[in-house]
């Protein structure tokens, strides 16, 4: 069935980009922030379908829009479809106009979205689908208003918009959160928190029939709830470690690996060419003497010195470092590569996915120091939020810089955990941020080192060796602690910081709408890392607390229920906070110009700034904390008796404990608007 | 009759490069073991000592173990920060961790004064004895000057894993930090290096030149 019109001559008519247009200048963004939707599905005789939902015109596409339709009226299989949306003629006629395309989109935004956007889909092959009822609405204001609404449809549709959601987060976050939040509520009740691990018939539900990987948010869910089976690991890992390009088939995988094993192999052939004797030495002594320290009662590395599997970390490593000289070797490095050296049970392969996470990690190591300044003031700013007596007590303690906390950041917490423990925990988090598959492949071989002449002679090793040893006393090199003093404290600095993210933001929606062409799927290229679980539902309600959200949404005499979505803005953001300890110290954050002095609100930074590209990571660290939080304050433990005790918990912590009332507090900061606020961004904005 | 009984406690670092063996001293002046499997530190491990010195006198030491490979140098100054004390270990097998003692010991200075801004009390332990003693028997005479010169109260040679001189080397460190905190340093025998070691009552002028 045909649309009813051609499409509109764009060029001609300038092409307002989304959010320009009719809208005053002042207060386009807020205007333009959720453009509400109404769809009308028409099939040969079947009656008409409809659905509403809201989208965010900054970021949906049209290849968004479609893979919504096709979720949200399950047309799966049924790719035969047009799409046309309501405006206005050359002539001024109400008319069916054709989507074609992203411009025709911006244009259907700009001009025909109030009140709402209509969209007609159009089938052609004919089938049998039940009735569905009018308005299945996932669209905030709307939502306040539904209780008739059936909770299967809700999940339904919700589930259908997942993805968008989490391209939304890591790509606009602060935008979007209103529309995110209700997903989040409405998602809720028939997914279990925790499954039993992901298995490998139930991931083939995730591969296509050539094998590829069609839903990676979804897989990256699944295991965020459960983890993977240990066999499995193997083959999940390379996923959630980002090795595979995008759409990649079984065979192709193969090939891919098999490749990158034998580029692998010849790098480790060319130490000799990469570093100088001196430098080589000094890696492998180094790297020799964590080798034979790692993991030793792990059985994969347990046995004698000389077994194939030191053999084989070491020379992984000493790859690494002579093809990286900008990170080299580090302590710490080897914790990072024994699981995955053990899960793999290949060197090439392991080295591969090494890369893979280092691409990610590198920054720990860096001697700046900056990339960990910024984790340890993003942790100190969670705990102030999330527990404030605690941190008042361990500010008098003089504990609040929390160090004792090194290497859960510096190694993501693998040694916190026992091993196979660790393994879970790591796995968990990986699929806790949005899967980034490297745009060709994984590169193997990092930037040449920047050392090689800044004074220190022609002599390559010098730079490489000196990074290692300790700074010249006095030699006024406080970067770090600099930079944590100035992380630490909420900057007071005007404008910059909200603006700048924005437009950061919007570059890298951009760059996804120009690269978006032959793509099946647009949702797997994201941009940056960020989180990608959005929902609250994922976890458990924090202390069994009844759903803040649930309650305040679905209370039909709630004060924000009357609002019209522009001045979203005023609903209570304390009928939300009630029951999340998360909330305590978020005046309101909404509308931080407006807040007072005492006490000043304190915003969290967004997911995709949050704990700089690995916010879960925080929220365990939050975690543990909280575990032990009653027993250091009953015991006035002091500084170093918190340190002490921390230390002995080393590879003892508790993994469900931890687990669980991490997700808790992660899904409550998720879907609060606590990071929704430009103080957060600007205080840990890296200077 | 009970004596009044005094309680002291001190905060002890352990620093030097990596893989000489900081760990295994402190596990093995600790928990009495030793094992070559310890995990390289990250950050900074802890472990608590506690000595009867005397009737009288029962001294807590507080270990901060902290790690050798520092790509954070200004973590080292949050470490060091209320340390009474100070063990830096070297590998004799190694010279390179030798070499880099005389930094070690100028980082600490600079970053750490007693609150009487006189420097902590160090003692220089040459680990892994058992496995290369004649690296350093040659060179006593040295290490005496060496000390001096550096400024460290004492030198042992040291085998986490034979068990040797461990309670030496603690027992020198604690008397000095003891008497420091006395201020009757000068009635101190000094240990091991006598005659060389100038009492540090009085700041050499190479510590003074070094300060400003």
């Amino acid at each position: 069935m045909a649309t009813a019109s051609g499409s509109l001559d764009l060029a001609g008519s300038g092409a307002p980009p989304p959010g320009g247009g009719a809208q005053a200048a002042t207060a386009e963004e807020e205007e333009r922030e959720v453009v509400r939707v109404r769809v009308k599905k028409c099939e040969s005789i079947l009656p008409h379908e409809f659905r509403s939902f809201a989208v965010d015109p900054q970021i949906t596409s049209l290849d968004v829009l479609q893979h919504i339709l096709i979720r949200a009226f399950d047309l799966n299989g049924k790719k035969n479809f047009g799409i046309s949306y309501l405006g206005r003629d050359r002539l001024g006629q109400e008319a069916y106009l054709s989507l074609l395309s992203d411009w025709d989109l911006s244009t259907a935004f700009a001009t025909a979205s109030k009140p709402y956007l209509q969209l007609r889909v159009d089938i052609r092959p004919s089938e049998d689908s039940p009735l569905l009822e009018d308005w299945d609405i996932i669209s905030p204001k709307d939502v306040i208003g539904s209780d008739v609404l059936l909770a299967e449809k809700r999940s339904s549709l919700t589930t259908a918009a997942l993805p968008f959601t989490q391209s939304i987060l890591s790509q606009v976050g602060r935008t979007l959160s209103k529309v995110q939040q209700v997903l989040s509520w409405s998602y809720g009740e028939d997914v279990k928190p925790f499954k039993p691990p992901l298995s490998d018939a139930e991931f083939h539900t995730y591969l296509n029939h050539e094998g590829q990987l069609s839903r990676p948010e979804e897989l990256r869910l699944r295991i965020y709830h459960g983890g993977v089976e240990p066999s499995l690991r193997k083959v999940v890992w390379r996923y959630l470690l980002n090795v595979y390009p995008d759409g990649l088939t079984g065979r192709e995988r193969m090939d891919y690996m098999k490749r990158k094993s034998r580029e692998y192999e010849q790098l480790k052939s060319e130490w000799a060419q990469r570093a100088s004797p001196e430098d080589l030495e000094f890696i492998r002594s180094t790297v020799l003497k964590d080798v034979l320290r790692t993991d030793r009662a792990h059985p994969y590395y347990a046995g004698p010195e000389d077994g194939p599997h030191l053999r084989a970390l070491h020379d992984l490593l000493t790859t690494y470092a002579v093809t990286h000289p900008q990170v080299s070797y580090c302590q710490g490095m080897s914790d990072l590569a024994s699981p995955i050296l053990a899960v793999m049970d290949h060197e090439g392969h392991a080295f591969v996915c090494f890369c893979g996470i280092m691409k990610r990690l590198a920054a720990n190591f860096h001697p700046d120091g900056r990339a960990m300044a910024t984790k340890f003031a993003h942790l100190k700013l969670l705990l102030r939020h999330a527990d404030p007596d605690f941190y008042r007590y361990l500010q008098e303690a003089g504990a609040d810089d929390l160090f004792f906390c090194y290497r859960w950041l510096l190694l993501e917490l693998k040694r916190e955990f026992a091993f196979d423990d660790a393994l879970r925990m790591l796995e968990v988090t990986w699929s806790s941020l949005p899967p980034d598959p490297p745009e060709h492949e994984v590169e193997l071989v990092g930037p040449p080192s920047q050392g090689a002449d800044n004074g220190f002679g022609g002599h390559r090793g010098r730079p490489v060796r000196q990074r290692h040893m300790l700074r010249p006393a006095g030699g006024g090199s406080s970067a770090f602690e600099d930079a944590v003093d100035h992380l630490a404290m909420p900057s007071q600095r005007p404008g910059g910081g909200g603006r700048l993210l924005r437009q950061t933001s919007l570059d890298g929606l951009q760059q996804l709408r120009d690269n978006m062409g032959p793509r099946r799927d647009p949702l797997v290229q994201l941009p940056r890392p960020a989180a990608l679980i959005s929902s609250k539902s994922l976890s458990e309600p924090l202390l069994n607390s009844p759903d803040p959200l649930l309650s305040s949404f679905s209370h039909p005499d709630s004060p924000s229920s009357s609002s019209p979505p522009s001045t979203q803005e005023a609903s209570p953001t304390g009928d939300m906070a009630v029951g999340s300890p998360l909330m305590q110290e978020v005046g309101s954050p909404r509308d931080p110009g407006k807040s007072l002095p005492p006490p000043p609100p304190v915003g969290l930074p967004p997911p995709q700034e949050f704990g700089r590209g690995n916010p879960f990571m925080l929220f365990l660290c939050l975690a543990i904390l909280l575990e032990h939080r009653d027993h250091i304050m009953r015991n006035g433990l002091d500084y170093n008796e918190l340190a002490m005790h921390f230390d002995r918990l080393v590879r003892k912590h508790h993994l469900g404990r931890v687990l669980r009332r991490a997700k808790a507090l992660f899904a409550d900061y998720l879907q609060s608007e606590m990071w929704d606020s430009e103080e957060g961004a600007e205080a840990t904005a890296p200077s | 009759m009970q004596v009044p009984h005094k309680e002291h406690l001190y905060k002890l670092l352990v620093i030097g490069d990596l893989g000489v063996g900081k760990t295994s001293i402190i596990k093995r002046y600790v928990h009495q073991n030793f094992s070559s499997h310890y995990r390289a530190t990250i950050g900074v491990d802890f472990a608590l000592k506690v000595l009867h010195w005397d009737p009288e006198t029962v001294v807590r030491l507080q270990l901060w173990d902290i790690a050798g490979q520092e790509r954070f140098g200004n973590m080292t100054r949050v470490y060091y920060r209320e340390a009474m004390g100070a063990f830096i270990v070297f590998d004799v097998t190694r010279p390179a961790t030798f070499e880099a003692v005389a930094k070690w010991k100028n980082d600490l200075d600079s970053k750490l004064t007693l609150p009487n801004g006189k420097p902590v009390s160090v003692v220089l332990l040459a680990n892994k004895c058992d496995q290369g003693k004649e690296v350093l028997l040659n060179n006593g005479l040295k290490m005496d000057q060496f000390c001096k010169e550096h400024g460290f109260v004492g030198w042992f040679e040291t085998s986490a894993k034979e068990n040797i001189n461990i309670d030496e080397a603690s027992r020198c460190l604690v008397k000095h930090i003891l008497a420091n905190e006395c201020d009757l340093i000068e009635s101190i025998e000094p240990d091991i290096v006598k005659p060389h070691l100038t009492s540090s009552k009085v700041a050499p002028c190479w510590w003074v030149m070094q300060q400003s």
